[in-house]
């Protein structure tokens, strides 16, 4: 991990366009649009920059800038008051802040993110028939008329995909552990 | 909630998202959402397929999301200007088509066919070879201070030697190698990885129970067993040699039991086990199978040992 001792500004920007795309995901966990994830991240960076807050490493940065934009988006949700069948899941998640809300949010888009980019890393066949069928729900048999392709294939890039994203995963973890000491 | 756990409990998550959770690891992960309101809430949004369907597309646009914004600027501009932008974004864009080959290393993953024994040479010469169902994955060229690549199944290892070292990630932990002759034996559906050396040096790192981060050394003669729920390891002095026998198709066991080499024959062959006599499999044995093109001769040498329990039909072994 970084140390910031050289330039703390240009550090942080930097760690900035690195984690952009990751917040605005996070963001987007409270049921705003990605126009509106992005105008919350890039109010909470310049509040980070304007206010000179003390950043001494990535891992503050990220806790630093995730309970900021947490914040903002429950704020702007409640002015908003936005309806959807999700809402619900905020409020609790609200409501039980002191058992470890903002906690949970964090880990959940963290593992969301990875398996997504893990997905993305996929072999080509694989990924479709991953994303038709964990993410679009169709059945095998659909999946095997839309690409014409056997059911068997389905089945066995299925696997396939799984097994790949299971161990990129596993190992994606523990190394994370190792190397932040989690 | 301390550190260790939260890192136990994304791997649990991550897992149940993928589907594939034990049965012990189901309880671990049921007894967490036990513990808050919150840790329910997360698991149920983690198991909505609608949901996680919904935070996909955010995932696309958020990672599209930057790239989109530059397209919608070049709009607002001076039609000459508008089309020399649009030429610059296009090239731009062929950049940065190019430009993830050099930053991100490209993975190859391969997997070892369902029978048999398959083997490959990495980008840095070392070999590797792999049992049947096992999967390696690693950069198209070591990129940095190591090499560094990740592993499930059975695999014997032969690590050409460099500065870099060489990491192999498996089930929980990892190992530290120079250059160096080893076997890991780590199928996600046993609870111990097994790491023999038989030759140079090695080091296993792992974080355990108390979420302390621990480097075991080796030396060659050495085994390592690593518990993956315990998360402990032990290290015991053993004949090392004998697990690396099988890249020649000679399987060895010492004081084995009869259920342990057989689930190891039918993972060879991509054969199903049943026991319906249980009295049988606890026996020990020691001994040699030759892996041959089928496992007939294997089947009649059990035979003759368990007195005609045990038979072959089509894909299964069954024992009666």
């Amino acid at each position: 991990m970084q140390d910031f001792h050289e330039s703390n500004r240009e550090a942080v920007v930097r760690l900035y366009e690195s984690r952009k795309a990751f917040l605005c995901f996070y963001a987007m966990g409270f049921f705003v649009s990605y126009q509106e994830a992005e105008d919350i991240v890039q109010s909470v960076f310049e509040r980070i920059l304007s206010k000179k807050v003390e950043i001494a490493n990535a891992s503050v940065f990220e806790s630093y800038a995730m309970s900021a934009v947490r914040n903002s988006c429950l704020n702007y949700i409640s002015r908003k008051k936005i309806h959807s069948k999700y809402v619900s899941y905020i409020q609790k998640n609200v409501e039980t802040e002191e058992e470890g809300g903002f906690v949970n949010s964090r880990i959940e888009a963290e593992i969301l993110w990875e398996i997504f980019s893990q997905v993305e890393q996929l072999p080509e066949g694989c990924r479709q028939i991953f994303k038709m069928s964990y993410l679009e729900n169709l059945s095998n048999q659909q999946i095997a008329d839309i690409l014409g392709i056997s059911i068997n294939t389905v089945k066995s890039q299925k696997a396939r995909s799984k097994e790949l994203l299971r161990n990129a995963l596993a190992n994606l973890f523990s190394f994370a552990a190792i190397l932040f000491g989690l | 909630m301390d550190n260790s756990n939260i890192e136990r409990i994304r791997q649990l998550i991550a897992k149940h998202v993928l589907g594939g959770l034990d049965e012990s690891e189901q309880q671990e992960l049921d007894q967490w959402r036990s513990c808050a309101r919150a840790n329910e809430e997360l698991f149920k949004r983690m198991s909505d397929p609608d949901y996680l369907e919904k935070r996909y597309r955010d995932f696309e646009q958020a990672i599209n999301g930057s790239k989109k914004k530059e397209q919608e600027a070049v709009q607002g501009i001076h039609p000459v200007w508008r089309w020399v932008a649009l030429v610059a974004a296009a090239a731009a864009i062929l950049l940065l088509l190019l430009v993830p080959h050099f930053t991100q290393p490209k993975i190859k993953h391969f997997f070892a066919p369902q029978k048999g024994v398959a083997s490959l040479v990495l980008p840095d010469g070392s070999k590797v070879w792999l049992k049947a169902s096992s999967s390696i994955s690693y950069p198209v060229k070591f990129k940095g201070d190591t090499r560094e690549v990740s592993f499930s199944g059975e695999g014997y290892f032969e690590v050409t030697p460099s500065d870099k070292v060489f990491v192999v990630g498996v089930d929980g932990f990892k190992i530290k190698v120079t250059g160096t002759k080893f076997d890991i034996k780590s199928y996600r559906d046993e609870k111990q990885a097994l790491t023999a050396l038989i030759d140079g040096e090695i080091s296993i790192i792992y974080s355990d129970s108390t979420g302390n981060v621990k480097e075991d050394k080796m030396v060659g003669g050495d085994l390592s067993v690593f518990d993956k729920k315990l998360r402990s390891n032990t290290i015991v002095k053993t004949n090392t040699s004998i697990y690396s026998a099988w890249i020649g198709g000679v399987y060895c066991f010492e004081s084995e039991t009869v259920e342990n080499i057989l689930r190891e024959v039918c993972r060879y062959y991509g054969y199903n086990l049943i026991i319906s006599d249980t009295t049988v499999k606890d026996k020990i044995l020691s001994g040699r199978l030759k892996m041959e093109d089928d496992a007939t001769s294997i089947i009649e040498a059990f035979q003759e040992f368990l007195y005609g329990h045990i038979k072959l039909e089509s894909d299964t072994i069954i024992i009666q």
